[in-house]
């Protein structure tokens, strides 16, 4: 039993290096939706509080603004473990979505946006907002 | 000086004596059957750190790593004993493959102490925050993966537990956070030990037809069970407990923290009040918990700025060194020094302030105990439920979605709930570094004792007060420290 314990942990131990050498080379697959491109149109300058987070969805490829997408926005601090703001974006124009964000703490924040397209396809997004102050 | 002997209070209940929690550890795989479910949790957090979404709060490898495992880690070390070197999973890989590589040198006489340690762990702290380690879930991999690199390698070089005894900066933090911990390895009867011609605790066990092959190790950390006192440099690994042929050595209760008014001559350590670099690692871990909660409030952003312009630089390097440089040779230094100067005029002796120093270091250990489980217990209570979501998504990313759509929307208490708890601990570390002190007082001038206490507890108020402001400061956690 020893044997076999001891042995099954020397071989995940280097499983381990062989995954960390060959996964830190790894590269992500070519996303289809990459032309869907997200701007920030207005963001209330980052304080602490409630924040109004407004952000254009556009074609790149088509130049048209991208509407009708169903939208969850995650406010979340750089350092793990921490509580997220999370809302629903609504449309408030054509290709243009508002969301409710709240910065609870000073520091990092990012803002992450998964999305749902009209015609069912997923993509997600992310945009930094460093340094939120009082 | 007066120097008066001390005790060791009798133990009370023996952990081997528990129904299932006793048989468990009985067991001999008990610790290869702990080991490998951290081990196996160590590949998915690599496998994660590099393939998964580089958000340190959706990546297991940053949040497992500096929310759940740190907090978990304290915890156990204050409510029972070092069970997280017991179940380190970087022994269980050295243990095979030293099955391969025989180590052949002993660790150099020179580095048989704490120095090199005690370095290295200044060096994860400020790793940590020059590099912004809880920010970078492929950094977090890499300092697993290096991690296990280390520990092979040092052992398949040098004879015993040279890594864990030398050199693994977590396994310092343990030793000294174990100080006060209820739970002790240790002898149930000397008079056993007394008529033992064997000494399988310490020896080992061999066959007895071929000498080299070891049936059972004994303590690969130098500590012979009769003469050993308190948790310093135990891993827990029960190979005393297996090894003893007279089923004499239990894991017992006793008064967390009494150890460190005790001077007797320990067995692999010697004497505490002789150890300058066990004084040096308890100061450490005092005033490295003091900074590295420090680095997440906002006032450190206002001094390192400072600093940076003082210096006109925008290279976060030597700001930082200059910030560790002040928080850990210089305050301990002055603040230390200057309750041994204290303690000096307090007994009308010509003493060096030196050993005054190194006797009483090791009475901020309790409070030390309480700043860290103050500030990881924040983190571990605050994003207590976070690694369910993130065990979600981390499998929905290896394309195993069947633990279904992630509720990021839990988290765990909210801060206002934890921050009475956090004053509770530091207090009680306060409380606890306070006794220690005094009996340490006690001890080395006992008709003196209470004015020799006077200059160490204004200390430890000081740094408990200091604490307090710590927690009291708006959180503020950046990675771009110089306006980056």
């Amino acid at each position: 039993m020893q044997q076999f314990l001891i042995r099954s942990g020397y071989g995940a131990g280097m499983w381990l290096v062989l995954l960390g050498l060959v996964l830190a080379g790894c590269g992500r697959g070519n996303d289809a939706t990459a032309a869907i491109e997200l701007t920030m149109v207005e963001q209330a300058s980052p304080h602490v509080g409630p924040a109004t987070v407004r952000f254009r969805l556009d074609d790149t490829q088509t130049g048209q603004p991208v509407t009708g997408a169903a939208i969850k926005v995650e406010g979340n601090m750089t350092h793990p473990g921490m509580a997220p703001s999370l809302a629903e974006a609504t449309e408030v124009a054509a290709g243009t979505y508002e969301a409710e964000i709240n910065y609870t703490m000073r520091g990092d924040w990012y803002l992450f946006f998964d999305i749902r397209l009209a015609d069912g396809q997923t993509l997600t997004r992310q945009v930094d907002v460093p340094g939120v102050t009082e | 000086m007066d120097n008066a002997p001390t005790t060791t209070p009798q133990s009370g209940t023996d952990l081997l004596e528990w129904p299932v929690i006793g048989r468990f550890l009985r067991w001999r795989y008990a610790r290869p059957a702990m080991q490998l479910p951290l081990l196996l949790g160590a590949i998915v957090m690599v496998a994660h750190g590099f393939v998964g979404p580089q958000l340190a709060p959706r990546n297991l490898a940053s949040l497992l790593t500096w929310v759940h495992y740190r907090g978990v880690l304290i915890v156990v070390l204050l409510v029972a004993g070092n069970f997280f070197c017991m179940a380190c999973p970087f022994m269980l890989t050295r243990d095979w493959a030293r099955r391969f590589f025989k180590p052949a040198l002993n660790w150099p006489r020179w580095l048989r102490n704490k120095w090199l340690a005690v370095g290295l762990l200044v060096a994860v702290l400020f790793a940590y925050e020059l590099f912004d380690l809880w920010g970078s879930p492929w950094w977090t991999a890499w300092l697993i993966i290096g991690y296990f690199a280390a520990a092979l390698a040092v052992d398949a070089l040098f004879k015993q537990a040279s890594f864990c005894k030398y050199v693994c900066p977590i396994g310092q933090f343990n030793f000294a956070a174990s100080t006060f911990s209820p739970l002790e390895v240790k002898v149930r009867d000397t008079n056993t030990c007394a008529t033992c011609t064997t000494v399988d605790c310490i020896k080992g066990t061999r066959h007895p037809d071929d000498r080299e092959l070891v049936l059972q190790r004994g303590c690969e950390l130098a500590l012979f069970q009769p003469e050993k006192v308190g948790n310093m440099d135990c891993t827990f690994c029960l190979d005393c407990i297996h090894a003893c042929p007279h089923d004499n050595v239990g894991i017992t209760t006793r008064l967390p923290g009494s150890e460190l008014w005790d001077d007797t001559r320990r067995s692999g350590i010697g004497l505490f009040s002789k150890r300058k670099d066990l004084a040096a690692l308890a100061a450490i871990f005092m005033f490295g918990a003091l900074l590295n909660a420090f680095g997440m409030v906002s006032p450190v952003y206002a001094v390192q700025q400072w600093i940076a312009t003082q210096l006109g630089t925008t290279n976060e390097v030597p700001v930082l060194a200059i910030l560790f440089v002040a928080l850990l040779i210089v305050e301990p230094v002055l603040l230390m020094g200057g309750a041994a100067l204290w303690t000096r005029r307090a007994t009308g002796t010509p003493e060096p302030l030196m050993p005054i120093m190194t006797r009483f270091a090791y009475a901020l250990i309790p409070l030390a105990c309480g700043v860290w489980a103050a500030h990881y217990g924040f983190h571990l209570l605050t994003g207590l439920w976070t690694f369910i979501p993130v065990t979600q998504a981390a499998f929905a990313d290896f394309g195993l979605p069947f633990l279904g759509e992630p509720l990021w929307q839990w988290t765990g208490f909210s801060t206002g709930a934890v921050y009475p708890l956090e004053i509770g601990l530091i207090s009680l570390g306060l409380l606890g570094t306070l006794l220690v002190a005094y009996r340490i007082a006690e001890r080395d001038y006992p008709r003196r004792a209470r004015r020799v206490f006077i200059p160490w507890a204004v200390l430890v108020v000081v740094l408990w007060a200091s604490a307090l402001w710590l927690l009291s400061q708006p959180m503020e956690m950046r990675g771009t420290m110089l306006g980056g």
